[in-house]
């Protein structure tokens, strides 16, 4: 890569800059995965050599790992899993056709929809915990998985309503009008030809939603009151504040919590990147 | 364009459109109305009110609710919440501004090229994937008496226990977490930077710090903006590392959604929803604020950017 840099002249100076620049990066990576790094280490690190805290343990105890599953855990990853697919689902059937619509007509609430949708992403609910938790008391719904569904649905919608328009926007009106003279109908244009290129769209917000729910903590430690029905975060963090804090268990789960977040991370990481560039061209 | 296509469709073409709209825009209405909505109407509503102080089997409030003025609202003036009140403040300035300037540096790293680039970018902005629950439990492992934070700096520090330490542990947990996002926000601003623009400074005899300080910085602006704005959103209703990493009803990092939580749990659901109210007027105000002032960078990225989309 460094050729492109190159000038007739000075051929030795933009290498040795990005030598130095690579070797920053390197650092900042380290820094920044190094309490991965302990956690991991942590995770898998026999009893006994616990308090070595800040040495590399000879042995690893991958028995650390398979416990997990033993443990009432997994019960726990079973809801955080129910959740975040719930609400994924959830924002996906309620958000595409209000996307969808914004983006093809323009009709005169169009922009005030959209900012409405915006605002109640200024509202978090730790401030309206109280209203939250009365409202799913009288429905009946504390302490089940439907409640922390629509909350985390409810919450992540407004991202994937403009992520979404936003995605339907760039698409051209003429494809999907030449699908329709073609005589494939109106929905047989938009699952034909809109749906499939608006797809990038469509999985980064998937995933937002997904990790968002997956990663959600008030709201759960809050509408969950039985310890099976505490998503993985809050069933985790329950294990503190006891007497021994039981840490190779304790990490054990959280690496298991993590793993699936950083996958689908990965998965996006570069759509984020070049969808954010496309944001701001436009 | 639509906007034409309207006029010259009949009235019935336009009937069936508001039948369409109200299909196709209900749900997601119907999922806000339950779930923001009504809570925040009921919350503030609750905020004026008192209820019995009687409490049935499960501990809920059984007694009517009797109307109770600003009397939910007199703890605003309590050493508590101005305590939770000052915790957030310093808790979103320290972190927004030192993930701004670290954010803004890992940009500039991430945006030159060099091997493996692809793969760094990814690993630095794990953290902000991850649980917040679940590096809240890491860090607090890391801040322990015996942790490794203390073996690195060769000191025995409580970070853990009341104290400017836990202040310190928290806002560094939280930098960690989230300047790379920020560094994300500001690298996207980054690419949409036109290479000749550069080249023109170069040419013109600009200094590595001049380009920095007149092109990058002024052109990356709005983007920054926006990183800067919706982590400040974020940073004022904080809940979740302080009380994993430190503990729950901790006076030296009780934020404001801290107490608010806390009063709820204890069924004091008017002062609870009085502060949240007050949590809201202390977002919507710093926004408001920050919009006016700043507003019309923000405002003209999306104005060009909507000018484009019709």
């Amino acid at each position: 890569m460094a050729q492109h840099v190159k000038q007739v002249g000075s051929r030795s100076l933009p290498k040795i800059k990005t030598v130095i620049i690579a070797a920053a990066a390197y650092v900042i990576a380290f820094v920044f995965l190094f309490p991965y790094l302990v956690m991991v280490l942590t995770a898998l690190r026999p009893q006994e050599s616990l308090r070595n805290a800040t040495y590399l343990p000879e042995t690893f105890e991958w028995s650390n790992l398979t416990g997990f599953w033993t443990s009432g855990l997994a019960d726990n990853l079973l809801v955080t899993l129910k959740v975040a697919g719930g609400s994924t689902i959830l924002v996906l059937l309620v958000a595409l056709p209000a996307a969808y619509y914004t983006a093809r007509h323009n009709f005169r609430f169009r922009t005030a929809f959209l900012i409405l949708v915006l605002i109640t992403q200024m509202f978090q609910p730790t401030a309206m915990i109280v209203g939250i938790y009365r409202e799913f008391y009288q429905l009946g719904l504390v302490d089940t998985i439907w409640s922390l569904i629509l909350v985390n649905g409810g919450f992540n919608l407004a991202f994937a309503v403009w992520i979404l328009n936003a995605y339907f926007s760039s698409i051209p009106r003429e494809l999907e009008e030449a699908a329709f003279m073609d005589g494939t109908g109106r929905l047989g244009a938009l699952f034909r030809v809109t749906l499939p290129l608006a797809m990038p769209g469509v999985i980064t917000a998937l995933i937002f939603t997904f990790i968002a729910a997956w990663n959600e903590f008030v709201v759960a430690l809050t509408l969950t009151t039985s310890p099976e029905n505490q998503p993985l975060t809050v069933a985790l963090n329950s294990f503190i504040g006891q007497y021994q804090v039981d840490w190779q268990n304790l990490f054990a789960g959280s690496v298991i919590a993590t793993i699936p977040v950083i996958i689908l991370f990965a998965l996006i990481e570069r759509k984020v990147v070049s969808g954010l560039t496309a944001g701001s061209i436009k | 364009m639509s906007g034409a296509a309207n006029r010259r469709r009949g009235p019935r073409e336009r009937a069936g459109q508001s039948r369409l709209a109200a299909l196709m825009l209900s749900p997601t209405l119907v999922v806000l109305a339950l779930v923001v909505l009504y809570p925040l109407l009921s919350a503030v509503r609750e905020s004026f009110y008192t209820s019995g102080e009687t409490l049935d089997a499960d501990g809920f409030v059984v007694e009517g609710e009797r109307f109770a003025g600003l009397a939910n609202y007199s703890g605003v003036l309590g050493e508590r919440f101005v305590n939770a009140l000052a915790n957030t403040t310093l808790f979103t300035v320290a972190t927004v501004s030192i993930e701004v300037v670290l954010g803004v540096l890992m940009a500039l790293v991430m945006h030159r090229a060099f091997r493996g680039r692809g793969f760094l970018r990814a690993s630095i902005l794990i953290p902000w994937a991850v649980p917040t629950a679940v590096s809240g439990l890491m860090w607090r492992w890391i801040f322990q008496a015996d942790g490794v934070a203390n073996t690195i700096i060769g000191q025995q520090i409580l970070w853990t226990t009341e104290g400017v330490q836990a202040k310190i542990a928290v806002i560094v947990a939280d930098t960690w977490k989230t300047a790379p996002f920020v560094g994300l926000l500001v690298l996207a601003g980054l690419q949409i930077i036109a290479g000749e623009v550069y080249e023109a400074a170069r040419v013109d005899g600009a200094s590595a710090w001049q380009t920095f300080w007149r092109i990058t910085l002024p052109l990356v602006r709005p983007a920054l903006l926006v990183a800067v704005l919706f982590r400040m959103m974020d940073a004022l209703r904080v809940f979740d590392l302080p009380y994993v990493l430190i503990g729950p009803r901790k006076h030296s990092v009780e934020t404001l959604s801290a107490l608010i939580w806390d009063e709820a749990t204890r069924v004091h659901y008017g002062p609870a929803s009085a502060y949240g109210t007050m949590l809201f007027l202390y977002i919507a105000l710093i926004a408001f604020v920050f919009v006016k002032l700043l507003g019309a960078d923000l405002l003209a990225d999306v104005r060009t950017r909507r000018r484009v989309a019709s």
